[in-house]
């Protein structure tokens, strides 16, 4: 009791944020919980179906096909951003002078994230008369409609998530910086080339960075919501490959007026999520190296 | 003691600042929100009818909320579930039935009763059309039906007929291979005849009254449409497709959301696309300087006239006040029957359902709007009844969208597409009872 009388106004300074935090997370979680039950459309109250949502999900196959969508996005993405984050990171891990402007540069797209702006650049970029159509006319190829077409429409979204490499990078920048330079000399002494210091010095040294930006870029390109929604302008097209199981969850609950079924979806993305972090940890003994 | 109750003091406040921070509405003004879609064009008009209905009630603050049409439907489902829909809602009869049904909108006979929104000089037809369930739901904005924009100028330079007012759908094949072969002769591959209709649920509506259904949905709420004619349809759209008078499926999808300044037609792309009658003069300052025809939309050889007179409409949110929705009341009165009114909004949603304001009208409209008055009492007369859409209209409006999409990338058969739409649909609309 003396502990929480000491500690008081260190509890009075917590109220706002756990008063947000009851309010705006805990149970609005809670109620989506309850809600994944019943059979909701928002405007009149909830009706309770039991197991009927979780059921019904099992047999949708927009749910399967969002799942395929999802985990394509992720599996790609995910390991193509961090190795061309970390690639970058050791090219610009130097004293040139001007090197913090092209850290910077580097860095901005990511800061854009899902905005329209971005949406309308990439349409222009990817479209039968894009850019990269101009470009491959030069080289005599006449490219077709990346965005517009089902075959290729989420890689130009995975291409965005590559582009936007500039937050892991910056993590394997500071983690580049704290590793020793002894090692890099010791290894020159014994005659190793720097593909082989790479390999031998770098890599198993990085290898905490590389877990935690792998399990933080997973979790958060599960959730990847607006730019699926800007570019295929809330529907998931064309012929939903680009429906992002969060966009499909949005479609359901806004405009379906199902949200009981879309509170559904994000508990079993939360028990997906879950899973695949706990693989990631229990794979980690295998790769990661800690420093002791 | 009293420090700790200074800190306990600040610290309550700033959380009650935090959490109450929505606005404190003085009471002398009445604030209330008017959401509406459309283009810059009608944005600004739509601002400057406000504007004077703010000088006439001083007690009365509008704030505007207008959006693009594609846009506006996902906005207003959101704010609905947030208990936060405009007061001032623009709706229309396409998705009414949703709202209507989990009410989000305002019955609005106690405000005819008061005599508040005045609904005398309108005709009973029109009043109809805002009436659910003998519950009076909504104004008529304006009274309008769909039409087919061609673009003659491209024509003419193509040196090819341009279609009659009452052509038909094999007449689509027959003219769009003309172009087409125009079209190539001048190398150019990337523009076509028409749009892809074959995702336009409302165009898909009057092909399924032309063979002589109902319309879309039955009275008592079920689809009214068989396999067979969603089969017909799809395969007519292919065909088009083959043979290169519509868009590929990739080019009609990157345009599948752009605005009206930014889509194929404006771009001139397309020679036409089917558009309410009521925007013609939006489409004619999007392509400035071309002869713009109107003709129906094609008719099928010995079948049925499609046409139906219909329209959007103002209505009132059930979730506000009694002092907002008095206002909101107030701006539709004053937006449907007030010559001032009238006078800068025109013909923007289709011809007035008030009798005196259609026929003050067609004393100070200029000859593009005449045209439209005249296209609309043309259809009128062989327009046949509908049936107000049941609840789940908009999900099978989108099921169908995404039916066509799929036949149009070749991943469904007509025939299979049609059987895919009619069962879903049905249990669409079963699911939502």
């Amino acid at each position: 009791m003396r502990k929480y009388i000491y500690n008081r106004e260190g509890y009075a300074f917590l109220t706002p944020w756990l008063l947000g935090f009851i309010l705006f997370t805990a149970i609005p979680m809670i109620l989506s919980f309850y809600f994944s039950f019943t059979q909701y459309d928002v405007l009149t109250p909830p009706k309770w179906v039991g197991l009927r949502n979780y059921i019904d999900m099992a047999n949708d196959p927009r749910v399967h096909k969002s799942l395929q969508v999802t985990f394509t996005y992720v599996g790609l993405g995910v390991p193509l951003q961090i190795i061309f984050a970390l690639f970058v990171a050791i090219l610009l891990n130097r004293d040139r002078p001007g090197i913090r402007t092209y850290r910077a540069i580097y860095y901005l797209p990511s800061l854009f994230g899902g905005s329209v702006a971005v949406a309308i650049l990439w349409r222009q970029v990817f479209n039968k008369e894009g850019l990269i159509n101009q470009f491959l006319a030069l080289l005599g190829i006449e490219g077709k409609n990346w965005i517009a077409s089902p075959e290729t429409a989420l890689y130009t979204l995975i291409v965005l998530l590559i582009w936007q490499f500039g937050s892991p990078m910056v993590i394997f920048l500071s983690g580049l910086k704290q590793i020793s330079k002894e090692y890099y000399e010791a290894a020159m002494i014994d005659g190793a080339g720097r593909i082989r210091m790479l390999f031998s010095i770098t890599l198993p040294l990085l290898t905490p960075l590389i877990f935690f930006n792998l399990v933080m870029g997973i979790i958060n390109a599960f959730q990847a919501f607006t730019p699926a929604y800007i570019i295929s302008g809330g529907t998931g097209a064309p012929v939903d490959s680009t429906l992002f199981y969060t966009l499909y969850l949005y479609i359901k609950g806004f405009q379906h007026f199902s949200m009981g079924y879309a509170s559904a979806l994000a508990w079993v993305l939360l028990v997906i999520i879950s899973i695949m972090t706990a693989l990631m940890f229990l794979l980690s003994r295998f790769w990661v190296h800690y420093e002791e | 003691m009293s420090k700790k109750v200074l800190l306990f003091l600040v610290v309550a406040m700033l959380s009650a600042i935090m959490v109450f921070s929505t606005g404190l509405a003085f009471a002398e003004q009445v604030e209330i929100r008017a959401a509406w879609w459309g283009d810059t064009g009608r944005h600004e008009l739509y601002n400057k009818i406000i504007d004077i209905f703010e000088s006439k009630n001083p007690d009365i603050k509008v704030i505007r909320e207008p959006t693009s049409w594609l846009d506006y439907w996902d906005k207003l489902t959101v704010q609905s579930a947030g208990g936060r829909a405009p007061d001032f809602i623009g709706m229309h009869l396409q998705f009414a039935a949703d709202y209507v049904r989990r009410g989000i909108l305002e019955p609005l006979e106690p405000f005819v009763g008061e005599g508040v929104i005045d609904i005398s000089k309108h005709s009973e037809a029109a009043i109809s059309t805002g009436t659910m369930d003998g519950v009076l739901y909504m104004i008529p904005m304006g009274l309008t039906t769909q039409t087919m924009v061609v673009n003659n100028s491209i024509l003419e330079e193509l040196g090819v007929e341009p279609p009659n007012f009452d052509w038909t759908w094999d007449d689509v094949k027959t003219i769009g291979l003309k172009v087409r072969g125009a079209f190539d002769e001048k190398g150019d591959k990337n523009k076509w005849f028409i749009a892809d209709s074959s995702g336009a649920y409302q165009i898909f509506r009057y092909w399924v009254r032309q063979r002589g259904q109902e319309d879309l949905y039955t009275a008592d709420g079920n689809i009214a449409y068989t396999a067979e004619d969603a089969a017909t349809w799809f395969t007519m759209w292919n065909d088009l497709r083959e043979n290169n008078i519509v868009p590929d499926a990739a080019t009609t999808t990157e345009y599948a959301r752009a605005t009206l300044e930014d889509n194929l037609f404006a771009r001139q792309r397309i020679i036409i696309t089917g558009i309410p009658v009521n925007q013609y003069k939006l489409y004619l300052n999007a392509v400035p300087g071309a002869n713009l025809l109107l003709v129906r939309n094609p008719s099928l050889v010995d079948g049925l006239p499609g046409e139906f007179v219909e329209g959007a409409h103002f209505a009132v949110s059930a979730h506000s006040t009694p002092e907002k929705k008095l206002a909101a009341a107030k701006l539709i009165d004053f937006w449907v029957n007030d010559p001032d009114s009238i006078e800068l909004y025109r013909l923007d949603q289709g011809v007035p359902s008030n009798r005196e304001m259609a026929e003050f009208l067609m004393t100070i409209v200029d000859e593009a709007d005449q045209k439209i008055i005249e296209y609309v009492n043309k259809t009128s007369e062989i327009a046949r009844p509908i049936n107000f859409p049941p609840a789940g209209a908009s999900e099978v409006n989108s099921l169908f969208e995404q039916i066509a999409e799929k036949v149009r990338f070749g991943q469904l058969t007509p025939e299979d597409g049609g059987e895919q739409l009619v069962s879903q649909a049905q249990d669409i609309l079963n699911k939502h009872k």
